[in-house]
């Protein structure tokens, strides 16, 4: 007789074990596909929600911190420390701030006019400033006693004015623009190089953070240029339709650099093929003025003369997010915090703003329960983004009625330029004219 | 002196020009004086006096008009032959003038613009060498960051032992011990230790060379061994394990115990003892003897299941092999041994302690007992072993059969429990075909009216498809499906009139439903519906006059025509020839708003979208590891820690390192 089999199942208690006692039980799970049918409609569900939810939760700003009297026009972030970070005002004043506890650590009276510029050294001990009293001053910072000098360690006097400056990567050297463009050393009062190229005034100077001699510095005469800070001439120079404020790097792409220019557009260029830009990144209704990359290089935030401070990818020509308050004005400054999830924004109303760099995420530590659900619900709205309805709840924001209108009207005449491309390239004979692209259009020329 | 010729030739030219020009002015002079007759006022021509190209600073002419150039050898030439300036002639003879001449200077701008290229081209070369890790990165799936994080190496006994620092004393007791000894091997490179050099230094170089190679083959022969056994070590399967415990028992027993004796004495010494252990736990324990909680509710809940009576039994036979006696005598060996060699200590001490009982009075009943036992019992084994059978035990052990090696017990062995089982199996058949009659005469009861039920459901298919044959009075249009209306009639136009169906439910159900339904008539409904449908599809007409106008009333009014937009034909509609079906062909916009109407454009093709969009993520359909694979980040950063710009990847600050070691370890060796 056929004897028959039993099988029973055996489960260890252990792994249906609660971690605390406000855990939910633990049910074993039967993947038997009969037992969880319309997949492809319970995902599209979940996508549905996790994208209304992404918007509900979406509250970037986190706070603001007043104490300057004046617009704030520069900002540096400490190389070592996330929670520190300096602020220069338009009547000369620097402030030292924590981030953490929100507070000013220390202002100081450091020139007459404008402190344009304003950058710490990598060694973290000192910052320097540059201001329109044409003088550069050399600050020392110790973080322990929460207290900067009220004299600056070293003043360097010169006949011209500094609108910029920037302390390179990895050397004691820093670079400063205004008539010329200067390359200093922190032991030496006159500048060990200088460099001029025919323009009487310099708006902006980045190094760049991985080949760490190379700068790019940019100009009025619409130019961007390109300097090796070991040759005695410059490198390249390249020319937009409009002026650009300045350029940020990329931390992980060692020869791409993007450009906030004046008509509202950044541009993401390739140093070695500055012919065309590699990508058009617009939504901004009025000039660009500050532009920086977050540290792990795949988006950049900028901040407009539009008062708005927008956050794109690097790859794509459209925004990812917009921030604005009622209160922020135009937006002078913006950085990214160096672990990547702030940014501070410095503007025209003497505020400095921290805010979120997703919009949507929950601060502090997570669990791991949480996390999970998190990158399931970023995956899903990543697999349904091209499902009409996720695209719309996703890409919708509300911006100022100013701003709405700006856009719709610049919506207009570029639509309207459009048109009247088409129309020439549709009614002439096809070998007279040719369709420039857009990221070949802003582009006037190279020069060597 | 060479000066003072070269001047005199200047003399001797510039006395010619002097000359030259006194002739001008005489003849000036001249025509002076005889212009100063004539009244008229001649214009007066200037003369111009530019210093011609033909004569050079030094006021040497540069031929006399035909394009001659003073050449350096005439000038050489034209020193006088003396002794005195022969010297110098030769040198100068020797100067060879370079004709050629250097190139003006390129203008500034030019030149920078030169500079700049240059550079601008070198930077551009320079940092392309990125190029790969941009594109590794753009097409990384995932990237963490911070990307070079410092991780700190796993320890291990190699990396320890070189790391070791001796910190208490004992250690340090135990170093210098250590460091005393001549056996060990300091540094991997070194093949042998200090005692074995040695050793192979006192030797000849024949004997050495063979102590060395047999040397290494043990070495090799260890490491091998211990690797096996650190892989075997590492095994969790518990059924490797106790199939390798098996093995090694069974490997044992093939032996008798005498062979193993002579082969291994030692091991065989521990196994005794063990099994003596093991013995005497298991007398104490009782752990096999039915004692557990698990045999205790077996026995309380399925004694009647044969399994769980097997599953008791085994451990009964478990407990009676742990508990068996031993009956090797040792002694015999030892006799043996002692035969060849002189009498061990060892073995005398190992006796008395494993078989203690050799001289215990009270196990001397028991060997007699057994002897006795041995023609009763049926169940004795293997001579030399004796169980120590509990009439319990016994009991219990009916349908155990073991096989035995002695032939006079074989047909006892055999029969009986196989009569045993044999009742036992009778029994169960029995029972079972009880069952299985009783079942059958239920199912044949059960079965009966389902038979005749059938037979009269057949009858009355037969008698009702006749019936329909018989109705002539049906509608041709309204025949869709012949075949299925055929069944389907047979439920609608069945009349209960039988008085011996009237007691079966269905059928009575279905009369109910053919009742309630009696006057429907689907298809007619379908047909007018598909009409409906066909109507609500075609384009209507539109009115063209504005809403209100010529609505007026009173006498004498005209109503004014219809001005309507000319209505296109009808579109075809998919079930056109379809009879049995309606094909809804209108968009339902809650359906459109959530539907994707674009391939859109990162996708390369509907398949590939499809693929996608039909591959769940989430856990109710994926595995755990899965759905973590899938959901992960792209980008995922530590949190509160500062990310650097990239560096530049170590591969090439190794591959240097390399470079330096690989010299420096070649310089050693040689």
């Amino acid at each position: 007789m056929e004897k028959a089999k039993i099988k029973v199942i055996s489960r260890n208690p252990a792994d249906y074990l609660r971690q605390t006692r406000h855990d939910i039980f633990k049910q074993p799970r039967n993947t038997d596909p009969k037992l969880h049918p319309f997949q492809a409609a319970r995902e599209y569900t979940r996508a549905l929600n996790a994208a209304k939810l992404e918007r509900l939760f979406a509250k970037p700003f986190i706070h603001s911190l007043d104490g300057h009297a004046d617009a704030i026009c520069s900002l540096a972030k400490h190389p070592v420390s996330l929670s520190c970070i300096a602020s220069g005002c338009c009547d000369g004043e620097i402030r030292i701030w924590n981030l953490s506890t929100r507070k000013c650590l220390s202002a100081v009276n450091a020139h007459r006019l404008h402190s344009d510029g304003l950058s710490f050294r990598q060694c973290c001990t000192e910052y320097s400033t540059g201001g329109d009293d044409k003088s550069i001053k050399i600050w020392s910072l110790d973080l322990a006693t929460k207290n900067s000098l009220k004299e600056p360690d070293m003043t360097i006097l010169s006949k011209n004015i500094f609108n910029a400056i920037d302390h390179s990567w990895k050397s004691d050297i820093f670079a400063t623009c205004g008539q010329v463009v200067e390359i200093w050393d922190e032991e030496k009062t006159e500048p060990i190089r200088s460099f001029t190229w025919g323009i009487e005034s310099h708006i902006g100077v980045r190094f760049n953070p991985i080949e760490t001699n190379v700068l790019a510095c940019t100009g009025s005469d619409r130019s961007i240029a390109l300097y090796d800070v070991r040759a005695s001439t410059p490198m390249r120079k390249v020319i937009l339709e409009m002026k650009t404020n300045t350029v940020a790097w990329n931390p992980l792409e060692a020869y791409h650099f993007t450009a906030a220019n004046e008509d509202g557009n950044l541009y993401t260029f390739d140093m070695r093929r500055l012919d065309s830009a590699l990508c058009v990144h617009v939504d901004h209704v009025s000039a660009v003025l500050d532009v920086d990359y977050s540290p792990t290089g795949q988006e950049f935030v900028s901040g407009s003369f539009d008062k708005t401070v927008r956050i794109f990818p690097v790859n794509k020509g459209k925004s990812r997010e917009v921030y604005h308050t009622r209160r922020m004005q135009r937006v002078f400054c913006v950085k990214w915090s160096m672990d990547n999830n702030f940014i501070v924004s410095g503007s025209d109303e003497t505020n400095l703003r921290l805010w979120k760099a997703d919009s949507s995420a929950r601060l502090g530590a997570l669990t791991a329960r949480q996390k999970a659900s998190n990158n399931y619900n970023k995956k899903l709205k990543k697999k349904f983004e091209n499902h009409p309805q996720v695209k719309r709840i996703l890409r919708h924001r509300h911006v100022p009625k100013p701003i709405h209108r700006a856009a719709a009207e610049k919506r207009v005449i570029l639509d309207s330029q459009k048109r009247k491309e088409e129309n020439r390239l549709r009614y002439t004979k096809p070998d007279k004219v040719e369709r420039v692209p857009e990221r070949k259009k802003h582009v006037v020329g190279e020069e060597a | 002196m060479f000066h003072a010729k070269v001047q005199q030739v200047n003399i001797v030219t510039s006395s010619e020009d002097e000359n030259h020009e006194i002739d001008e002015n005489h003849d000036k002079l001249l025509a002076e004086i005889t212009a100063m007759g004539n009244e008229k006022k001649k214009r007066k021509i200037p003369v111009r006096t530019e210093p011609s190209p033909n004569v050079s600073d030094f006021g040497i002419s540069a031929g006399s008009g035909k394009g001659q150039k003073i050449v350096f050898q005439d000038l050489v030439a034209s020193i006088k032959k003396s002794k005195k300036l022969k010297n110098i002639k030769d040198q100068l003879n020797t100067v060879k003038v370079d004709q050629s001449v250097v190139e003006p200077p390129i203008p500034k701008p030019q030149l920078e613009r030169f500079q700049r290229t240059v550079l601008y081209q070198d930077t551009s070369k320079d940092i392309s060498k990125w190029t790969d890790t941009i594109r590794q990165n753009r097409k990384a799936e995932h990237l963490s960051f911070p990307l070079n994080r410092y991780r700190p190496t796993k320890s291990s006994l190699s990396t320890d032992s070189v790391q070791f620092k001796v910190s208490t004393p004992l250690e340090q007791e135990i170093e210098t011990i250590l460091n005393k000894s001549k056996k060990n091997i300091e540094s991997r490179n070194k093949e042998l230790t200090e005692a074995e050099e040695e050793a192979l230094k006192t030797m000849d170089l024949e004997e050495a060379k063979e102590r060395l190679a047999e040397l290494r083959k043990m070495r090799a022969l260890q490491s091998h061994y211990e690797q096996k056994c650190k892989r075997q070590k590492k095994i969790k399967s518990k059924k490797y394990h106790r199939i390798k415990k098996k093995a090694e028992k069974k490997k044992l027993t093939k032996m008798s115990m005498e062979e193993l004796m002579k082969q291994d004495p030692e091991t065989i010494k521990d196994d005794l003892e063990k099994e003596e252990r093991a013995r005497a736990l298991e007398r104490v324990s009782l752990r096999h003897r039915n004692t557990s909680k698990w045999a205790r509710y077996l026995a309380a809940k399925g004694r009647n299941n044969p399994e769980t009576r097997k599953a008791l039994t085994e451990q009964l036979k478990k407990s009676r092999e742990l508990t068996e006696k031993k009956e090797f005598d040792l002694n015999t060996a030892k006799e043996d041994e002692n035969d060849r060699d002189s009498p061990d200590e060892n073995n005398v001490d190992l006796t008395k302690i494993i078989n203690p009982n050799q001289y215990n009075p009270w196990l001397a009943s028991t060997n007699s007992s057994k002897q006795e036992s041995s023609h009763k019992d049926v169940n004795t084994t293997v001579q030399s072993k004796q169980p120590a059978l509990e009439p319990r035990a016994i009991e219990s052990d009916s349908d155990y059969s073991s096989v035995t090696d002695d032939n006079d017990d074989i047909d006892i062995t055999k029969t009986n429990p196989d009569q045993n089982k044999l009742d036992a199996k009778n029994e169960l058949d029995e029972f079972a075909i009880d069952d299985d009659v009783d079942n059958n005469s239920i199912d044949q009861q059960d079965a009966q009216p389902n038979i005749t039920s059938a037979k009269e459901t057949n009858s009355k298919k037969s008698k009702k498809s006749f019936h329909i044959t018989e109705e002539a009075s049906i509608n041709p249009n309204k025949f869709l499906i012949l075949e299925d209306r055929s069944k389907n009639a047979l439920n609608f136009t069945y009349d209960g009139n039988d008085s011996e169906d009237s007691d079966d439910s269905i059928v009575n159900n279905q009369l109910n439903v053919e009742q309630a339904f009696e006057d429907d008539d689907v298809i007619e409904e379908f047909l007018k519906e598909k009409e409906l449908s066909k109507e609500a599809s075609k384009p209507k007409e539109t009115d063209l006059r504005l809403p209100g106008w010529g609505a007026w009333s009173g006498a004498g009014i005209k109503k004014r025509k219809k001005k309507t937009k000319p209505v296109p034909p009808p579109p075809r509609r998919q079930d056109d020839h379809l009879k049995n079906v309606i094909i809804n062909e209108s968009v339902d916009e809650r359906f459109t708003k959530h539907q994707v109407t674009q391939l859109p454009h990162s996708c390369r093709n509907y398949r590939a979208w499809n693929n996608t969009m039909n591959k769940p993520i989430g856990r109710h359909w994926n595995s755990q590891s899965t759905v973590e694979k899938l959901t992960r980040p792209r980008i995922s950063t530590l949190m509160g820690t500062i990310i650097d710009p990239i560096k530049p990847p170590k591969t090439i600050n190794k591959n240097k390192k390399a470079k330096d070691s690989s010299s420096s370890t070649s310089l050693k060796i040689y």
